[in-house]
């Protein structure tokens, strides 16, 4: 293999400790190909999912004095519960939480780093580890946190001098750890000092700190000045609504390109939690899949192959990622069968066989009437218990070879039967989504090299 | 004495990454088998009860140290997974499926009543429990829900799943439910009686009204808006009726098909020109006395 052709591994290689640091299972690389894969589908399934079935109705669904109304689930977002959702607003509790425990978490990990540096810069010091990231969320944890303090002052029509004094801390935190920087860059020239990013994000808290000075003097909030409906609830304004739901789309289809896939997969899954916090009636076991398959893609590098973000960095040889999303995904499938099958062994209906005749014959969930299609009971009983026996026997099945493919083949085809006969909207795609990175999509990529 | 290089230490990032798999892993398996033991404890204590106390003392009565220990370690993984939005709850049609089901409807009535009583025949059947028959023809609006098809032997269905979701949060079981006998008393078990029947139904619809009486009423209201922006020159009706269609599945060893619908009356909002929502006090159907009371 020439040079342009090596192997490379991206993303972070995760520290394990015993047994799992000496698994290869979890620790050989595997092509990157195969999240590569999970994110395109996951990607057109929700395309379709949120365009057809979410946000033609998104006002009916999620607007003020519809569905989701506020009111409705405020029950959420009160302790001792912690659901949360951007479009609850700046100043809802846990958001404002939520964003100072981000900044107080973003902040030492930022001064842990330079002090670190410095402090030990000549006896063996940590390899750099600063990360753009992390200066990002530490911006933006304190802006949310301070237009929830603006928010707050709104409503209260009482003005606060925190509006403009958080800020300024902010500021002053910024031009030390500038200082911090400039000071490694002193004691050793190969350090490098960001003054483009800290710059930045200097003069932005410095522009907040002068737009809360001003806030504070008004001392009298016009509750129908143009910029107000952005400090209450977004739900309350239909534009705002639909602007999120706009990002939203707009999120997932760059998440589905590739094109700056993180901070795109990172979008979506906040944006999803969002939506879904709002009105949580709308949504099934699907929903919570694509959730949690988002929630891995967010942390690992998705992008890596078949993306544009790929094809912009021209990587010459093979991709290969860290393995932990797709195992994690495979723990979370087992259980996801094993927890159905356990629950399911509990019931009468699943052990006499008659279960999948109820479930066909209900007709709020059914896709078409029974009567279409009405099964012998032998043919009834016999599908319930297969179910039932491959849920309960589908941590075992995997552990060899080809009881898995039996396994997986036959959970494909259980998927795709109920999405033939039931309709739950996008559980069936959302899980099948599960089954992709267990494919060797890699080979399509080998066999296209071959024929060129 | 050794040359080598000594081994790069792990980065911040590394360990962090490393700590959140381990976590996950933990948070996965964790969630899913306490879920089920909590689960499994509180629905067959009579059954195996007596077996779990001898495992595990005090934990059949939800008490003692493993009971505890579970519930500490219950509460992190609770708001991590509201965090996160990763309920572990997979129970798809266990631990049985319904052997009914229903639609929710609306009857949009311009009688201005008090008494909460109405004009209906109320029925019991030993297989679909209470409901009533409403006297025909009469001037009432009924809406019926989009997911209730015009004819449950002929339909195919895409879509309308989301609003069918929202509709089962107002869903009530009205069929026969089987309760625990004295113990000593055989058999162990026998069908609640029509009185047993007619107040658990009370119980859940004055729930609906006041547990869950935002969304109710937020239904209520979107369904009545839509009716009335399609019916502009219709005035506003006096009362609101929320209700349920339930059709009985045949058993597996009947004939095929369904019985059905029954209607099973559940709530009562009497809509007035601008009035608040905080305002507004839905009437629950007594079950028991035949007519909708407040619930304040």
């Amino acid at each position: 293999m020439s040079q342009d052709q090596q192997p490379c591994v991206v993303g972070v290689s995760p520290w394990l400790p015993w047994p799992l640091g000496g698994w290869p299972w979890w620790t050989e690389p595997v092509p990157g190909q195969r999240l590569a894969m999970l994110r395109i589908g996951l990607g057109l399934c929700m395309l379709l999912d949120i365009c057809l079935g979410i946000a033609p109705f998104t006002l009916d669904y999620f607007g003020k004095g519809e569905l989701g109304d506020p009111a409705v689930f405020a029950w959420r977002f009160s302790t001792p519960r912690s659901y949360w959702s951007l479009l609850r607003g700046f100043d809802e509790d846990v958001m404002i939480y939520l964003s100072l425990a981000t900044f107080f978490l973003t902040t030492l990990w930022l001064f842990g780093n330079s002090l670190a540096r410095l402090l030990l810069i000549r006896h063996n010091p940590p390899v750099q580890d600063r990360s753009g990231v992390a200066l990002a969320l530490w911006v933006g944890s304190l802006t949310w946190y301070v237009c929830g303090l603006w928010a707050r002052m709104f409503k209260a029509g009482q003005p606060d001098d925190l509006a403009w004094i958080v800020p300024l801390i902010g500021a002053g935190l910024c031009l030390v750890l500038l200082a911090l920087e400039v000071l490694l860059n002193g004691r050793d020239a190969t350090e490098r000092v960001p003054w483009l990013a800290l710059g930045l994000a200097f003069f932005f808290l410095v522009a907040l700190t002068v737009f809360g000075r001003r806030f504070v003097l008004m001392k009298d909030y016009d509750q129908t000045a143009w910029w107000m409906p952005f400090f209450r609830s977004w739900q309350e304004n239909d534009a705002l609504l639909m602007t999120a739901m706009g990002l939203w789309i707009a999120s997932i289809a760059l998440m589905l390109l590739g094109c700056c896939t993180r901070l795109a997969v990172v979008l979506t899954w906040m944006l999803s939690v969002s939506f879904d916090s709002i009105n949580s009636y709308l949504g099934n076991a699907g929903d919570t899949i694509r959730i949690i398959l988002l929630l891995y893609l967010m942390l690992s590098p998705c992008g890596a192959a078949w993306s544009v973000d790929a094809w912009w960095k021209k990587r010459p040889g093979p991709v290969f990622v860290h393995p932990w999303p797709i195992r994690l995904l495979f723990v979370q499938m087992i259980l996801i069968y094993f927890m159905n099958g356990l629950y399911k062994a509990c019931g009468t209906a699943w052990l006499d066989g008659s279960s999948l005749h109820f479930v066909l014959g209900d007709v709020a969930l059914a896709r078409f009437s029974q009567a279409w299609l009405p099964l012998a009971p032998i043919v009834i009983r016999l599908l319930t218990w297969s179910v039932l026996a491959w849920e309960l026997t589908f941590p075992v099945l995997v552990l060899w070879n080809w009881p898995r493919r039996f396994a997986l083949f036959f959970g494909v085809m259980f998927h795709l039967g109920i999405w033939a006969t039931m309709e739950l909207g996008p559980f069936a795609p959302y899980a099948l989504c599960m089954y992709l990175p267990l494919l060797p999509w890699e080979r399509l990529r080998r066999r296209s090299s071959r024929a060129a | 004495m050794s040359l080598a290089t000594p081994p790069r230490p792990q980065s911040p990032r590394q360990v962090i990454l490393g700590l959140f798999i381990v976590g996950q892993l933990a948070f996965l398996l964790l969630s899913n088998l306490l879920g089920f033991v909590q689960w499994f404890n509180s629905t067959y204590v009579a059954e195996w009860g007596p077996l779990v106390q001898r495992v595990a003392p005090r934990f059949a009565e939800e008490k003692g140290h493993g009971w505890q220990w579970c519930e500490q370690l219950e509460k992190p993984m609770r708001t991590w997974t509201q965090l996160t939005l990763q309920d572990q709850a997979w129970s798809l049609f266990a631990p049985n499926p319904g052997t009914e089901t229903g639609f929710p409807g609306l009857l949009l009535s311009d009688k201005a009543d008090d008494s909460g009583r109405h004009n209906w025949t109320h029925l019991f059947d030993a297989q679909i429990g209470h409901h009533v028959l409403a006297p025909e023809p009469t001037s009432d609006v009924v809406l019926l829900s989009d997911n209730e098809p015009a004819d449950i032997r002929e339909f195919f269905r895409m879509g309308t799943y989301r609003v069918r979701r929202y509709e089962g949060t107002m869903y009530i079981t009205t069929r026969r439910s089987t309760v625990k006998n004295e113990p000593g008393q055989v058999p162990e078990e026998r069908l609640e009686t029509p009185d047993e029947l007619a107040q658990r139904l009370t119980r859940r619809t004055h729930k609906l009204a006041s547990d869950y009486r935002e969304s109710t009423l937020a239904y209520m209201k979107w369904r009545l808006k839509a009716w009335r922006q399609a019916h502009p020159d219709e005035k506003m009706p006096a009362q609101v009726i929320l209700f349920q269609r339930s059709y009985r599945i045949h058993q597996l060893d009947e004939p095929p098909g369904w019985d059905g619908p029954f209607v099973v009356p559940i709530l009562r909002w009497r809509p007035q020109a601008g009035q608040a929502d905080a305002n507004v006090v839905l009437d629950s159907y007594d079950f028991m006395q035949h007519r909708f009371v407040p619930v304040n």
